[in-house]
């Protein structure tokens, strides 16, 4: 009887030695056998397992994602130049900024040249004839062009409520545009816009420069002073066209 | 009916166990798929029915602790002792017998849970001072509830149906 005894308790002892053993899934996870039966493994594996190249697929889809968004906003811009050249008549040539000058950021390299008809000071405008700047330097292909806020630029403007009061802006620091010379009698406000004077002969009047931000006078001094700033963010200019003919 | 009987006091054992498992109070030291499983053995010679049943209320409880198997190895080990005490040195199951093996039995229930804690620190009971009156309370209430379950069923029951050296 005590054999007997002790015959039952063993076994007992062994299943629930063996059940312990399938419930922590050291035998064979009896979870697993059963889910496999519910789904096919295919199924749990790509509900389970992330896919191999999602990390790829991640880079891949960022890089498209900013190359469409730099088309768009190119586009954009292209449409507003086409719009321009339509409203206005002008002969415009579309071209990209390649780079900046290392010595001085105000000057910009474009790639149009002689062969497309660029020639030293006429204007660079961007969007719906948003004036920035002038060709300094013309090469076979490429440009320089100096942005109005580089310290030696200097353009003949107009502004006031009915752009009747002449100025000279010039570039402060690379950062703002200054007006000067504006005769103590003829009154400017804040915001009033400024447009290029029809002084320079290869700069169309009417092209915007930007607004007037503060203005400084005393009654001592001949002339009125403002600060400008700029319709445009020189700093991430892409496309700019040159107007080659009036 | 004995079978009948055998899940009654199953579910019965549940639903105490479920119960007193809400108090706080020493009361969840009261063991109810023990004190059945005893009952179970002292009142049914079928050694594969009281092992078996004790292999289910240790499972039954382990569902709900963090050590899965640990009461039902304890069980079938107190099943196992007793009932090899009572093949050699208790072979009567007077009342007496009856008595000094539940003491037994509870006895090695904390004294197996304590190894457990001490040795592999299972902690399935705490065993600190504030606690070890509690667990002296309900270990009382526990004999207490075996020998009293004992004895009503072998006077209402066993003493007309079957024979039993009482």
């Amino acid at each position: 009887m005590l054999r007997q005894n002790l015959k039952v308790f063993l076994l007992f002892l062994m299943i629930i030695a063996l059940l312990i053993l399938f419930k922590n899934g050291q035998i064979f996870d009896l979870g697993v056998v059963f889910r496999s039966w519910l789904a096919p493994q295919g199924t749990i594996n790509s509900l389970t397992n992330r896919p191999d190249n999602i990390e790829e697929e991640y880079k891949n889809l960022l890089a498209e994602n900013n190359r469409l968004k730099t088309l768009a906003e190119e586009n954009q811009q292209l449409k507003e130049l086409l719009e321009f050249k339509k409203e206005r008549e002008y002969s415009l040539v579309v071209a990209n900024i390649l780079s900046r000058d290392p010595a001085n950021r105000n000057i910009l390299i474009i790639d149009a040249g002689k062969e497309q008809n660029v020639e030293v000071g006429q204007a660079v405008v961007v969007n719906n004839g948003i004036i920035v700047g002038k060709i300094i330097d013309v090469g076979i292909d490429s440009s320089k062009v100096r942005l109005l806020s580089d310290n030696f630029s200097k353009l003949a403007i107009k502004t006031g409520e009915e752009q009747k009061v002449s100025g000279l802006l010039t570039g402060a620091l690379g950062l703002t545009m200054n007006l000067s010379y504006v005769p103590q009698d003829h009154d400017i406000k804040k915001n009033d816009l400024v447009v290029t004077a029809d002084l320079d002969v290869d700069i169309p009047a009417g092209l915007v420069v930007g607004k007037v931000e503060d203005i400084e006078f005393s009654q001592e001094d001949l002339f009125k002073e403002a600060s400008i700033s700029p319709m445009v963010d020189y700093n991430t200019l892409s496309i700019v066209a040159v107007i080659d003919s009036l | 009916m004995r079978y009948l009987f055998l899940i009654l006091t199953f579910l019965s054992a549940v639903y105490f166990f479920t119960v007193l498992n809400f108090y706080d109070n020493g009361w969840q030291y009261v063991q109810p798929f023990l004190i059945v499983s005893l009952l179970v053995y002292y009142n049914i010679d079928n050694q594969w029915l009281y092992y078996s049943f004790a292999f289910l209320a240790g499972l039954f409880v382990d569902s709900f602790t963090g050590v899965f198997g640990l009461h039902a190895i304890i069980f079938l080990i107190i099943i196992f002792i007793i009932r090899s005490l009572q093949l050699t040195i208790l072979t009567s199951k007077n009342i007496l017998a009856i008595i000094i093996l539940t003491i037994l039995a509870f006895l090695l229930f904390w004294l197996l849970f304590y190894l457990a804690n001490f040795l592999f620190s299972w902690e399935m009971y705490t065993f600190q001072q504030s606690n070890l009156m509690p667990m002296f309370k309900m270990f009382l209430i526990n004999i207490a509830t075996v020998i009293f379950f004992h004895l009503l069923y072998f006077n209402l029951y066993a003493k007309k149906h079957e024979r039993q050296s009482f």
